[in-house]
């Protein structure tokens, strides 16, 4: 199952954590990034913002931000090894000195990102983070039709990425399944507040301006601004989990750099 | 049939909200394909509803 099962991390590992504490109900965890090295371990600053609504391991997630302090605190832990193979690190020692911090006691990186795609060939419900070379990898290349959706995919979040004020992708629909010829592209871009589509590029407005999106980049392109607040994205992403045949599906956030 | 409805219903608070926060000329971009989203599937609830009700035209 899992591609690593040392109990030491390899070098340069980047995985998906999942960070627990047990002064929360069980449900509730984190996920960051850990950037693993022989010796020591890290999770990448930018990655403890607070995600959205996300239902791993059949858990749904809703976290606050955990403080850094408290995290730091997990460069002493020791890693050592979980009855299903994955690597683990336990730091029950640690308490927290102030209110603010998090007593986070245990922390479990995994070796898939993105799980396994369910019998229908979808993947499971929830949202499911990658980023961009785990993204390729998975989707991007097992059919000419699959290599030329996701040049189209960079080539469109470029764009959209130049305006300097791209927050979060999500892509959702056939491109994110087993079809070996997906139709087209369903992503939501989440764009900063004081963002405008007139204050971005001709080319870049394409992307914003769902027929031309269509034609130029074979995507059904939906945007808004991030202050349509956390519950409407909710709401939104939730939407885009029920497919055409009324079945709950996952969808896919990709990382941005 | 009724989570199809309940995704209607997503998108049109979905619709409401965003006019609150975006230009005019904005919400007109965004809204474009939300509003399409809405129409396949209100047609698709309509297809799934009348697909028993159809009756051979000639006995």
């Amino acid at each position: 199952m899992f591609p690593y099962c040392s109990p030491t991390p390899p070098a340069q590992w980047r995985q998906e954590v999942h960070l627990a504490s047990r002064r929360w109900p069980s449900s509730i965890i984190f996920r960051a990034r850990l950037i693993c090295s022989a010796d020591s371990f890290r999770l990448r600053p930018n990655l403890a913002r607070p995600h959205g609504p996300v239902r791993t391991r059949e858990k749904h997630v809703r976290p606050d931000p955990p403080s850094w302090s408290a995290l730091a605190r997990l460069k002493r832990n020791r890693p050592c090894r979980s009855t299903n193979g994955a690597a683990f690190a336990d730091s029950r020692g640690s308490r927290s000195k102030s209110s603010r911090e998090i007593d986070i006691w245990s922390i479990c990186y995994l070796g898939f990102v993105l799980p396994k795609l369910t019998e229908e060939g979808e993947l499971p419900p929830g949202v499911h983070v990658a980023d961009w070379q785990e993204f390729q990898s998975r989707f991007g290349g097992s059919s000419f039709r699959r290599v030329w959706l996701s040049g189209r995919l960079r080539e469109l979040l470029q764009l959209a990425a130049s305006s300097g004020k791209l927050r979060r992708v999500f892509i959702w629909g056939s491109f994110v399944t087993a079809k070996p010829a997906p139709r087209d592209l369903d992503l939501l871009l989440i764009m900063d507040e004081d963002f405008e589509v007139d204050g971005v590029g001709a080319a870049a407005q394409a992307v914003f301006d769902s027929a031309r999106a269509k034609l130029l980049f074979e995507s059904d392109v939906f945007w808004a601004r991030a202050s349509i607040g956390r519950e409407i994205l909710d709401l939104w992403l939730d939407t885009y989990q029920t497919s055409r045949s009324f079945r709950k599906r996952g969808i896919v956030e990709l990382e941005l750099p | 049939m009724l989570l199809a409805q309940q995704c209607i219903a997503n998108l049109r608070t979905v619709l409401l909200e965003a006019r609150k926060v975006h230009s005019r000329q904005d919400y007109a971009l965004m809204a474009e394909p939300i509003l399409l989203e809405v129409q396949q599937r209100e047609q698709e609830i309509l297809e799934y509803l009348s697909s028993g009700l159809e009756q051979p035209v000639a006995s």
